[in-house]
Order: C-alpha cells, then sequence, then structure tokens
C-alpha cells in the first residue's frame, strides 16, 4: 500500500505477549518486603456532618498497624484545577462513597475486619441530589466556600454553579426571525463508568532518608508526582512515580486517587502501603462521566437550511469538580455539531450535587452532546419529511468554513466520511425485516494538545532505546512511538526497545489524554529520531568521504544500514558510525510542546439495529463506522481504538447506567450495572479515511475519543427507524421502549419503503 | 472473609458435620452464589462446608417411564449438555444454559440454585413444572418434599439446620409433553432474570386439546411460583390464539412483581404477558412436535 518501512502496517503491540500471558505488572501486582494492605471506610450518608470518628477498635485489632482520619493528613483542597476535594473527608461529607478514614493492615481480611471497626458518628443533613433543584436559587449549597476555592474560572460566590460557559457566532434572535420553522426538544444522558478492567490501585513506600516513591495505575505519573509532592511538601526530587501498566483507563486515571493515603498509612505504620480500589468502590467513588440535560431548538428554513441554533447543557458534576483538568468539559462546545449554522448561541452549566463526584469518561462532554445534537437532526428531518441523511449533507460543514461556535478548523471532510460510510453500511438498501432500523450520526473531536519529550538513543550495537514519559493506558501508544521511530531510522521493530520508565528516569511527559499521545509523545519521539538520524549521517559521511554539507541529502539509511544514494555498496552499519565518532551511543532529546490546534477529526457513523418491540429489546447488529484519520500509523491499532469506542458507545446507548436512589449509587455491581458482554458486541465495519494531514508524524490525526461519541444518536436514530419511537433520554432500555410504544398506542405501521440517498 | 473450612468426603461425612455445627456451616457447592455473597460481606459463615468431595451427588440418571434424578451438585453445565434432558426435559436444558455465562454454569449447581432461593433462580421454573420431588438428607434420615413446599421466601426453604438438598426427581408425565423456559435480560448473557417464564404444554391424543397446561414464573413474587389459574384455562381445551392471550394475561394478573433496579412492576407485569404468550406457543409446537414456531 505505502512505501513506508515501519509505519502504516499494523505491527503487533509490543506489549501484546505479555498480556496475554499475564507476564504484565500492574499496580495491584506491586509487592514490597513488609507491604501493608489499606482500605477506605467511606460515608454511608450523601450529606453529613462528622461529630466523632472513633477509631480505638480498629487500632487494638491485632494486625492494624495504622489508622488514619483527616486530622492526619494536610488540611488542604485538592484538584487538577478547581481545587474542591479534601484527602479525606473534614468534619462534612458530600456524597455516599467519600472517604472518612483509611486503615493499613497485615492483610486485607483485617483491613476490612478493622473498616467495620471504626465508629464515625454523623450528623445526617439534607442533599441537594437533583441537579434543577441544586440551580434554584437559595438552593442548599454543597460548598459554601466556592468562592474562596483556588482555580475557580470566574468569581462566583452562594451557588452550586461553579463554572458557566457560553460559545456563540452571530446573533441567535436575527437568526431564529429569518428562520421558517423552529424546533426545541429536551435529551437527558445518564452517568455512566469508564468501565477499566483494573481498579484504581496505588503503592506508596518511604525510603529512610523521607523520600517517597509511589507506584500508580494512574495514566499521568508526572501529576501524580506533582501532586504528592505538593501534598506531602517536599521538592519534586524527592518523589520518584514508578508506573505499572494501566489496565484501562478511558478519562478515568488521571487524578490522584488513594496515593496519598498510601502515603499518610505508610509514615504512620513505618512500612509500604497498597490500596487496590474495589470493583463496588469505583462505582460508589470513581469519577463517572457527567449525567446531563441539553436543550437544543433550531431555525431551519422550509428547504431545511439551519439558519439559527441554541445549545443548552447542564451537567451534574457531583460533589466535587476535582477531576476535571478544565473545570469543564470540551463537551459543551460540541451543542451545533458539524454544521453550517450562521447563528449560534451555546451555553453550559457545571454543577455540583450532593452525588458522586464526576471526571472524565472518554470524549469528556461529547457522547452527551452528540447524543442531543444527531438525535435532535433526525427529528428535524423527520418533521420536514427529510431523508436524514440529506439533511445532514446539505448543512454539513466544508472545508473553509468556521465550526458552528466560530472557531477556524482545518481540514474540514466530514462529508467524506458520510459518503464512505453510507456506501459501505445498508443506508439505502430494503429493509431486511419490519423491525430493523437503520440510522446515521455523524461526529467531529480534534487532536489533543500538550507537552512530550523524548529521547531517541543508537547504541553501540546499533539497536535503538526510547525512552518516553508518556504512558500507555493501553492504547498502543508506545508500539506507536517505536513504529515512528523505526520509521525515520529504518531499524527493525525488533531492535528498538521502548520501557516504562519512572518520573526519575524520563523527561517530563504530560501524559496521556485528550487523544494527544500519537501527535504530542509522536512528534517529540520523532524529531528526536531526525535529529540522531542527522549525527549518524555525519559520522556516516567521514567513513564514507562524502562531503559532509550535502551528506543528509546524498546518504540514505536502511535497515540499519547507511549508504549513499549513488552508490549502495558504499555503505556502514549504524554500529560504526557510532563508533566513528568515538562514542559509546548517539543520543538526541526533543521536547515538543503545543497549546493551540486548529486540527480536527470527523467520523460517521450508521447503525442498524433489530427492535423486539414486545420486549423492547435493542440488538445492535451492526456499526460502520468511518473516521477522517490522516494517516494510520498502526492500522489494526486504530481498528481497535475505534471498536473499542463502539462498544463502550454501545453500552452507553442500550445498557449502562449508574441508577441513583436518594443521591446513592444502587446498583454498584457488575451484575446490576450493564457493561456490554462480547455478545452486545455488533459486527464493526471500520473505513479508515486517510489523506487529510493531521498535526503527527506522517500527517496522523488521533483516533482514541471520538469513536465513542456518534454511537448513542445512531442507535437512537436506528431505533426511530426500526418502531417509529422516539426515545431521548439515555439509556434506550427495553422499559423504555415498551412505554414508549404503549404511549404513542401502538407500533408505527411499519413500510418496507426503500429509503432514498442523499 | 474467614471461615473454618469443612472438607467432608462422604455424603454422610457431610451429614454428620451438618448435624454438628447446624446453621454455623453454610454448604459450599458451586459457589457461584455464596462465595460472592460473602465477600460482599452481605453473608457470614463460621464454617463453610464444601462438597467438593462429595462426588456421588454429581450425576444426571434417567429411567424410561419414571423419569429423571439429578444430584444435587450436578452442574448447570452438564444438565444444558445432557442429551437426555434436552430430549426430555428441554425446558430444564434451556434454563441451565442461560444461567450466568459459561464459567458460571460450569461451576454452579442445579441444587445449588435451588437451596439459593432466590426468586430469579433459573432452574426453579422447570422444576416447578415438573412437579419435581426434592431429597432432603440428614443424618436422621430422609425425606421428600414437592418443589412446591421448598421455597418459604426470599433465601428462605424449608431445610432444617442439618439438611442437605441430596437429589432431584422429576416424573416423568403420560403423553405427550412440550417444554420451554423463556429467560428475559438486558443482555443475552450474565443476567439475572427480570421475568424468567416456564410453561410446559401436555397432550393426550388430539394436537388440538390441551390436556395439561403448566406456567411457572420467576422474579415476579417472593419466590418463583406456578400460575394456576392461567394454567387452568387451557386445561382440557382446544387452543385458540385468544386463549393463549388470555392465559398469559392472567398469568399476570398471578404475580405480585415489585420494582428494582432491574426493572420496574409495570414492565416485569407486560414481560410476563409477552414470554408467557411466546412459550406457551413454543411448548405446543414441542408437545406437537412441530419445529419451533417463531417467537
Amino acid at each position: 500500500m505505502s512505501d513506508y518501512y515501519a509505519v502504516g502496517k499494523s505491527v503487533p503491540r509490543v506489549d501484546a505477549v505479555d498480556k496475554v500471558t499475564g507476564e504484565s505488572v500492574y499496580t495491584a501486582d506491586v509487592n514490597l518486603p513488609g507491604i501493608l494492605y489499606a482500605m477506605a471506610k467511606r460515608s454511608p450518608h450523601p450529606h453529613a456532618r462528622i461529630l466523632r470518628i472513633d477509631t480505638r477498635r480498629a487500632e487494638a485489632l491485632p494486625g492494624v498497624k495504622a489508622v488514619i482520619t483527616a486530622k492526619d493528613v494536610p488540611d488542604i483542597l485538592l484538584g487538577l484545577k478547581l481545587r474542591d476535594a479534601p484527602i479525606l473527608a473534614r468534619d462534612r461529607v458530600r456524597f455516599a462513597g467519600e472517604k472518612v478514614a483509611a486503615v493499613a493492615a497485615v492483610d486485607e481480611d483485617t483491613a476490612l475486619e478493622a473498616l467495620g471497626l471504626i465508629d464515625v458518628e454523623y450528623e445526617e443533613l439534607p442533599a441537594v441530589t437533583d441537579v434543577k433543584e441544586a440551580m434554584k436559587k437559595g438552593s442548599l449549597l454543597v460548598h459554601e466556600n466556592l468562592h474562596t476555592y483556588a482555580g475557580l474560572p470566574a468569581p462566583v460566590k452562594n451557588t452550586n454553579t461553579f463554572l458557566h460557559e457560553t460559545f456563540s457566532k452571530g446573533d441567535t434572535a436575527l437568526g431564529f426571525a429569518q428562520a421558517e420553522l423552529v424546533f426545541e426538544h429536551n435529551f437527558t444522558t445518564q452517568a455512566v463508568h469508564q468501565g477499566y478492567l483494573e481498579p484504581h490501585a496505588a503503592v506508596a513506600d518511604i525510603g529512610p532518608d523521607g523520600s517517597v516513591t509511589v507506584w500508580s495505575s494512574d495514566k499521568v505519573p508526572f501529576r501524580v508526582r506533582s501532586l504528592m509532592a505538593e501534598i506531602i511538601g517536599l521538592p519534586i526530587t524527592r518523589v520518584r512515580v514508578i508506573p505499572s501498566l494501566v489496565g484501562g483507563d478511558f478519562g478515568g486515571k488521571g487524578m490522584i486517587f488513594d496515593e496519598p493515603l498510601c502515603y499518610y498509612l505508610a509514615r504512620k505504620s513505618g512500612r509500604p502501603v497498597k490500596m487496590v480500589m474495589s470493583r463496588q468502590e469505583e462505582f460508589l467513588a470513581g469519577s463517572p462521566r457527567h449525567p446531563s440535560i441539553i436543550r437544543l431548538k433550531a431555525g431551519v428554513t422550509k428547504s431545511g437550511e439551519l439558519v439559527a441554533w441554541e445549545g443548552n447543557a447542564i451537567f451534574d458534576s457531583g460533589a466535587y469538580a476535582a477531576y476535571k483538568p478544565q473545570v469543564g468539559l470540551g463537551g459543551t462546545k460540541k451543542l451545533a455539531g458539524t454544521y453550517r449554522i450562521p447563528h449560534v448561541r451555546i451555553d453550559g452549566s457545571y454543577v455540583y450535587t450532593h452525588t458522586v463526584p464526576c471526571g472524565h469518561c472518554r470524549a469528556p462532554g461529547d457522547p452527551q452532546a452528540s447524543f442531543a445534537v444527531e438525535s435532535f437532526m433526525d427529528m428535524i428531518a423527520s418533521n420536514l419529511q427529510m431523508d436524514p441523511f440529506r439533511f445532514r449533507w446539505i448543512n454539513a460543514l466544508e472545508d473553509g468554513d468556521l465550526s458552528p461556535v466560530g472557531e477556524p478548523w482545518k481540514g474540514i471532510n466530514i462529508k467524506e466520511t458520510m459518503t464512505a460510510a453510507v456506501k459501505s453500511s445498508g443506508w439505502g438498501k430494503p429493509k431486511p425485516n419490519p423491525h430493523y432500523g437503520i440510522g446515521i450520526a455523524c461526529a467531529e473531536r480534534p487532536t489533543g494538545t500538550g507537552e512530550s519529550s523524548a529521547v531517541v538513543i543508537v547504541n553501540g550495537d546499533g539497536s535503538v532505546n526510547i525512552i518516553s514519559g508518556s504512558s500507555d493506558p493501553g492504547t498502543g501508544a508506545r508500539t506507536i512511538l517505536c513504529q515512528i521511530v523505526a520509521e525515520v531510522l529504518k531499524v527493525p521493530m525488533e531492535r528498538i526497545s521502548i520501557n516504562l520508565v519512572d518520573t526519575d528516569s524520563a523527561p517530563y511527559d504530560q501524559g496521556a489524554g485528550g487523544g494527544r499521545t500519537t501527535f504530542v509523545a509522536g512528534q517529540s519521539a520523532y524529531r528526536a529520531a531526525l535529529e540522531v538520524k542527522k549525527e549518524l549521517v555525519a559520522s556516516a559521511a567521514k567513513l564514507l568521504k562524502c562531503p559532509g554539507e550535502q551528506a543528509q541529502d546524498l546518504i540514505e539509511v536502511s535497515d540499519g544500514l547507511l549508504f549513499m544514494k549513488s552508490d549502495p555498496d558504499k555503505k556502514i552499519s549504524y554500529s560504526q558510525a557510532v563508533k566513528a565518532v568515538g562514542k559509546s551511543q548517539l543520543m538526541a532529546e526533543e521536547t515538543f510542546s503545543c497549546n493551540q490546534l486548529d486540527d480536527t477529526c470527523f467520523a460517521t457513523h450508521i447503525a442498524e439495529v433489530q427492535v423486539d418491540p414486545e420486549r423492547g429489546y435493542v440488538e445492535v447488529k451492526r456499526i460502520t463506522a468511518a473516521h477522517d484519520i490522516g494517516f494510520a500509523i498502526n492500522p489494526a491499532a486504530a481498528e481497535g481504538q475505534i471498536e473499542g469506542g463502539i462498544v463502550q458507545g454501545v453500552g452507553f446507548a442500550i445498557l449502562e447506567e449508574m441508577q441513583r436512589a436518594e443521591g446513592k449509587v444502587a446498583n454498584p455491581t457488575l451484575s446490576d450495572y450493564k457493561l456490554c458482554t462480547s455478545l452486545e458486541a455488533p459486527e464493526i465495519v471500520t473505513l479508515l479515511i486517510e489523506g487529510a494531514p493531521g498535526p503527527g508524524p506522517f500527517q496522523a490525526k488521533s483516533i482514541g475519543e471520538l469513536p465513542t461519541c456518534p454511537i448513542a444518536p445512531a442507535v437512537a436514530n436506528a431505533v426511530f427507524d426500526a418502531i417509529g419511537v422516539r426515545i431521548t433520554d439515555l439509556p434506550i432500555t427495553g422499559e423504555k421502549i415498551v412505554k414508549a410504544l404503549k404511549e404513542s398506542g401502538a407500533a408505527r405501521p411499519v413500510s418496507a419503503a426503500v429509503r432514498k440517498e442523499g | 472473609m474467614k471461615f473454618e473450612l469443612l472438607q467432608p468426603r462422604s455424603l454422610q461425612e457431610a451429614l454428620e458435620m451438618k448435624k454438628n455445627y447446624g446453621d454455623k456451616a453454610r454448604v459450599l457447592a458451586g459457589g457461584t452464589d455464596l462465595l460472592v455473597l460473602l465477600k460482599d460481606q452481605k453473608l457470614t459463615a463460621e464454617a463453610v462446608m464444601s462438597l467438593a468431595g462429595v462426588r456421588d451427588l454429581n450425576f444426571i440418571r434417567y429411567e424410561d417411564g419414571r423419569g429423571a434424578t439429578l444430584g444435587a451438585l450436578a452442574t448447570h453445565g452438564g444438565v444444558a449438555a445432557s442429551p437426555i434432558i434436552q430430549q426430555k426435559f428441554p425446558d430444564l436444558a434451556e434454563a441451565c444454559s442461560q444461567v450466568g455465562a459459561v464459567q458460571i454454569q460450569n461451576l454452579g449447581t442445579v441444587g445449588g440454585n435451588l437451596c439459593n432461593a432466590s426468586p430469579a433462580a433459573d432452574v426453579a421454573p422447570p422444576f416447578l413444572l415438573m412437579d419435581a420431588v426434592l431429597i432432603l438428607a440428614s443424618a436422621r434420615g430422609e425425606r421428600r418434599v414437592s418443589i412446591h413446599d421448598f421455597f418459604q421466601g426470599p433465601r428462605r426453604t424449608v431445610l432444617q439446620a442439618d439438611e442437605i438438598l441430596k437429589e432431584i426427581f422429576v416424573p416423568e408425565v403420560p403423553g405427550r409433553r412440550g417444554a420451554t423456559y423463556l429467560k428475559l435480560g438486558r443482555r443475552k448473557a450474565m443476567e439475572i432474570a427480570i421475568v424468567g417464564i416456564g410453561v410446559a404444554i401436555h397432550l393426550n391424543g388430539s394436537d388440538q386439546v390441551v390436556s395439561e397446561c403448566r406456567i411457572a414464573m420467576g422474579s415476579v413474587a417472593p419466590t418463583p411460583m406456578r400460575a394456576r389459574r392461567g394454567e387452568e384455562i387451557l386445561r382440557n381445551q382446544e387452543v385458540r390464539d385468544g386463549l393463549i392471550e388470555e392465559v398469559a394475561v392472567v398469568a399476570a394478573e398471578e404475580a405480585s412483581p415489585i420494582s428494582d433496579v432491574r426493572a420496574s412492576r409495570e414492565y416485569r407485569l407486560d414481560m410476563i404477558r409477552v414470554l408467557c404468550r411466546r412459550a406457551a406457543r413454543v411448548a405446543l409446537a414441542r408437545a406437537r412436535g412441530n419445529k419451533e414456531e417463531g417467537l
């Protein structure tokens, strides 16, 4: 397909064998001599005053080595930006599941028994668990001292709405005045857990000199380091974070969880301490996707042109905003989709309630916005009696357009993805049976920015080491970095090594997240490899008697050899080139940093479903996913990201929901919280649309998050196509479908009509 | 989780231990329910008696004309794969094949599923359809208890502190029996039934006249139950679609489902009607020896 040496090829992941054979070491596998096992005591109440904590009975239990409460940890508030979360609840708990104490013991059973011996006396307080109640003037406040918190984006006081953002373009009053038809609908989405296989885990060990070593499942080791150093009051040099493999992240592993507790328990006990959250704790106190309430209003002409658009989102943030690096979510800006609309106004509110604090979950805010926008597009199309594809097509952005909120977007190719998806799916074909349905949805998400560094070393034997502090929470990032360096240096993959390295041994890296790794870490590795290559060529030039000033053009590399383009027999090995300069290795280090990027990525998904209207059962039969990817450095890895995103999206669409009862999570088990099993995973057709240049090495774009965004609306639209009922409240359960069918009279008489292609 | 582990090597030894420990010892068969409850601290146990060493309770025996006997430790996987159970009691084979997933079916036992006494127990409806007889053993001797008298409430049975479920006997019925078990979950596997419905249709002579209809329901009441009033509607009746619909409606009236995290009471009532109607059609087709009718 291409003349590339190592990229553009589906090479196996560098860590695949270790993972499938169970050799990989995760944080929970870390064992140290004398290690203690710790557990957290959690509040059963959504809102209560802590009157008294008596740890004496727990401390007296044989095998218990340390018990800590808020008085044993610094009285500071933590947060990735907005600092509102205590290390342990102090005086007050703000959600059921909040940590009030922790115990370390010689084994897990003893720790568990000790938890039951910690006596906490609470004064239960009224709780505000409904986001609309929380927004009312005069509502009970979750944080009375919000105005004093560091990191608050704009000064606010006496409110639960800690952030209100607006985005606009044009003049919506004018736009709606021009519109011939106006539509308005409400949508709601649920809280879902990231569902990673590996729960949060942490280990802390304190050296004789007081220096601290932390093992963590966090995907951003350097942020763990800086937060821990700040909490403890040590310079960064005294805290070393050793990353383990991360068993899935999906946005949920970017904030420290039990690392500080491990440290303070280690300090009190004099022994290393390990904490691993249980699955139930993950549900009670992880950092799930924000539930949302979204209202959309659109003005269109009779011919179907969008002229005005209003979006309003309320994100229920739970008890703390600490888990979000930007305080808000990128999804708010997505409330007008990928369409050319002259007049747009969007606003988003982020609101505290006495419920589980929410965080980042694969494309933060986007799946919520996408569900609303892309369902709404179909609802309008249906009302206009227009084909949903055609309605999107005539309104879709084209290259050169500004984004709906007026941002410059580079290389808009949404229509290419639409065409590709339609061609490869059942769109426009006769329905195979009456309760089959097909639905379409489009989405956009930018390539992420940030800072990474990489060191590339060519050793004396010609083999190559990459040193990078970037993490690989299951995305395949380390494999991608190897492929990039292999491509530049033309060295076989098996001669390249990349290991997980601790924060003392690697240069700073912002870590995985936001779809940045292939771009940012990739660019740092790419540039470092180019630098090393220059040195190799310079050395070879002397040996090959090539004029130095032209060497970079006259000398080529392949399979670890440098040779004259004009005479390939004139060649030397990397090993010789390294030795010739009198060194043991050649090395280059590059830092790449980018804070602003106009590059974005597009996707169109088509869902085909089969609905059993009597049971309301939805089976997602097939997803056709066309993704604007720029260039797939590893096509199999890219397809894997798409497939994973789709399966997660199907869960969001029809199965998953953190149900609440009186502010508490009512289904905190994998038995009652329904993740997709392999039987629910649909057939997936992935279409990698290459060619629109991205910002990454070899023009790659990001792929980690976007695939999960259009699934829920595509499925909702397909369900409507199948049985004629519109579910605007996720997840689309059988129960909701049966109820909606009852309310609509009966299943719409279903025709076997062929749908026109756009 | 700390407990004394008892490991009897024979049924006799197990019964002696149960006599001595009584309620203090919980019986571990496949462990797919008990261990989860213990780990979640929803149950405590001073002692756990593992039946892993009592190998002679894992069997399936069939006597032509009389019926089948299942050892309490017969696994879901074993029952689901048994050709004679598939042929004679397809409802039981279907129920076993829908418990959890393959891993759970390989460990979980039919006896454990009954003794756990969940209202959602998948094997309970087929055994209710079959008027199964449970043989309860203790050091004092054995007694036979009808499945209809076995459940007393959620997680409560008539088992005495010193008793162990030893065997389950399912009598063969005269004439032609067609039966099925339909389970509704939100996923295709790894589910606790929102509603589970078993229907058996018995034909004697004519294909048109139902001599007996039996309906068993799970997850719709404190214990798995028969829908006796619904059953009566079809007894000795010629089959019509409207009649099957009526059966389904009456069966739903007999249920008393609750709303919980899995589903609302209203949805459960709706689903009893849907599954009951579908199960009755499948059971009827099977009794007639037809290929499966569409659900």
